[in-house]
């Protein structure tokens, strides 16, 4: 029996819905059997395709790891989960679905910091006044390195965020946040405020392509046959 | 290795101590220094105690830490330094002792470095893939740390380089010199605004970082204090500084902020006042000329006072001070007569925070770097000491110099 063509879909929630509907428009069913707490479906018209249900997270870890074909998840996780993207995966579509964006926020009471440029100037001289480094709540290590980095930021200490970043300065965890939002409603009550060039990364889903996991003749037939039937385009796999 | 105890009897005989430090280092004092920045290039492992614990990138913090453990100087409130195991002490480094004296002292060491290759330092393989260049080089160096004599400490530093990347089979050498504390000056002179020297202080060594933060000194920019917020503006701008104060403090307490560990309405008013005057900065165009001007400046060094003096006349700048103490280190190099030429480069910089004043480097004349150094006066404060400790050191590129068969294969350079 050959193996099939795996493409990893979120397991749950809008992301899901919005990623069987993509499928859908494009005439393919995506079927389950065995009802909810499957993890693994089928795609009716494409017989040689297996669907793995994984969490959006995994299935960014998924794909640089060559485990899965194709995945559809956002592009904030795969930028995070993933060094030397370019090499490991591509980004074969923008699906237009779970949009949000990576920003950069401060306690809207910093009146007098709008740009990474003025955060800049109060990292440096934070350790002086305050007998610390100025400390920025995240889950997004790599992101937020890289940003900081790009800006020429370096005097800071990032905290890492298990729970609501949002509520890591009033819990004085610490001083400044890069988090995901959609509507900014949370920030806003938070008493957070987007700096005017922190937008981190604008992230929407994306439908992924593996460059590291192998692809036998078979499996690359049912992978053609996906592309024409998703009417891909773009440079051939 | 015959090249271990060559360097070893060189630094010895010259009055240094010779180091065994740990591989193993608390990330903190790292990260602390040189901030978040530096934590990508870091291989961190994780201790007995879930600690994360790092492989050292560098020998100058650990001989830092080293220093400040033997010298009793540590400040109790200051973050945990790594102080040497005195349980189980390394039978090759002294005992750090007794805490007594701040006593200066030199030290040089050598073994390996760890840092992690940035994604443009590897390169493609064969089959597509990417190499995996090690991320470890072997390095020696040498620091001189306590000696209030400044000038001469320089040029002690300097010659036991030279001496040393001669011993190592490396005749042919080339020298290259900036100064961080003329940088200063000439800034201080220039009447920039404390933030706008920060900013040209961190861009130092970059000419792309320089050129940008010239780029905005020449153009203004509009204000936009208090920009959509009109009782901000109107407080901004009546001058009240209680009312804004006590307005920014009503803020911080509704967004559940603490005034004492973290940013206090004072410190918010003071800064946003500043920024009207702040965006507003902008240089006359002929104190552009000089900055321009001194960024270019490359002469060699025996000419540098004149040139300085030159400089400093032209543009009708007050930096005597920081021209005396550059012509008393020149004297001091002179009088230790360095075989090879050294031009001085006002350009030449390094960004990181606790380099203040001589910073150097040795290349071969097609411009291999072998060796780098510089003076790093506040680097023991950041550390944990309680007072100031002046300090100087280099280290040198084991993975380039002598004979290839003598180096191990590192990173890429």
């Amino acid at each position: 029996m050959n193996a099939p063509l795996v493409i990893a879909v979120p397991s749950k929630g809008r992301l899901q819905k919005n990623a069987l509907a993509y499928f859908a428009n494009a005439g393919l069913t995506v079927d389950s059997p065995g009802g909810g707490r499957n993890y693994r479906g089928r795609i009716k018209e494409l017989p040689g395709v297996e669907i793995a249900f994984l969490s959006a997270a995994e299935i960014a870890r998924e794909l640089c790891e060559g485990r899965v074909h194709f995945g559809i998840t956002g592009e904030d996780l795969v930028r995070e989960t993933v060094r030397l993207a370019k090499s490991r995966i591509r980004f074969v579509k923008k699906l237009q679905f779970g949009h949000a964006d990576i920003v950069v926020a401060v306690p809207e009471a910093w009146v007098d910091v709008r740009t990474m440029e003025d955060l800049n100037d109060v990292a440096a001289v934070f350790r002086s006044r305050h007998g610390r480094r100025l400390r920025v709540a995240t889950k997004y290590w790599h992101l937020t390195q890289s940003f900081f980095a790009q800006h020429g930021i370096a005097l800071y200490r990032i905290v890492e965020s298990l729970g609501a970043t949002e509520g890591a300065p009033a819990a004085g965890l610490a001083d400044t946040i890069v988090d995901i939002t959609s509507t900014g409603a949370t920030l806003q009550a938070n008493y957070l405020r987007v700096l005017d060039d922190g937008l981190v990364l604008k992230s929407q889903a994306n439908l992924i392509y593996s460059l590291m996991a192998p692809c036998s003749a078979h499996q690359q037939q049912a992978r053609d046959q996906l592309w024409r039937l998703l009417k891909l385009t773009g440079p051939e796999l | 290795m015959a090249m271990k105890s060559d360097l070893k009897s060189l630094m010895t005989n010259a009055g240094a101590t010779w180091l065994e430090l740990p591989v193993l280092h608390p990330v903190d004092p790292f990260l602390e220094t040189a901030g978040e920045e530096i934590r990508r290039r870091l291989y961190i492992a994780e201790g007995s105690h879930g600690e994360p614990l790092a492989l050292r990138p560098d020998f100058t913090i650990p001989t830092g830490l080293y220093h400040i453990a033997r010298s009793g100087s540590l400040d109790p409130d200051a973050p945990d330094p790594d102080a040497p195991d005195l349980e189980n002490p390394d039978p090759e480094t002294p005992d750090p002792g007794t805490p007594g004296t701040d006593a200066p002292a030199r030290y040089a060491y050598e073994g390996l470095v760890f840092r992690r290759p940035e994604p443009h330092q590897l390169s493609p393989t064969a089959d597509g893939g990417m190499s995996s260049a090690l991320g470890e080089r072997r390095e020696a160096g040498y620091e001189d740390i306590g000696d209030a004599d400044l000038s001469g400490a320089d040029a002690r530093a300097l010659a036991q380089a030279a001496a040393a990347l001669l011993a190592l089979g490396e005749p042919d050498l080339k020298a290259q010199m900036g100064d961080t504390g003329l940088l200063m000056a000439v800034l201080t002179a220039l009447g920039l605004p404390e933030p706008w020297k920060r900013r040209l202080r961190h861009s130092f060594g970059s000419t792309a970082a320089i050129a940008a933060d010239l780029e905005k000194l020449r153009t203004p920019r509009p204000e936009q204090a208090g920009e959509g917020d009109p009782d901000l503006a109107a407080l901004g701008d009546s001058g009240d500084q209680d009312a804004l104060r006590a307005h920014i403090a009503d803020r911080l307490s509704e967004a559940g902020l603490s005034q004492s560990s973290g940013r206090s309405a004072s410190e918010i008013v003071e800064r946003f006042l500043e920024q009207k005057t702040l965006r507003g900065t902008h240089l006359a165009e002929q104190s552009m000329a000089a900055l321009d001007e001194f960024f270019r400046l490359q002469v060699p060094l025996q000419m540098a006072p004149e040139r300085l003096a030159g400089f400093a006349d032209a543009h009708g700048l007050n930096i005597t001070p920081a021209i005396n103490q550059f012509d008393g280190r020149i004297a001091a190099i002179q009088s230790a007569g360095i075989a090879c030429p050294i031009t001085f480069c006002a350009a030449f910089g390094r960004p990181l925070e606790y380099y203040t004043g001589m910073v150097f480097q040795f290349t071969r004349p097609d411009g291999t770097i072998l060796c780098g150094g510089g003076r790093y006066d506040n680097l023991l404060a950041m550390l944990g000491s309680q007072r100031p400790v002046p300090a100087v050191g280099f280290s040198l590129r084991l993975d380039r110099i002598g004979k290839p068969e003598m180096r191990n294969t590192g990173f890429a350079p």
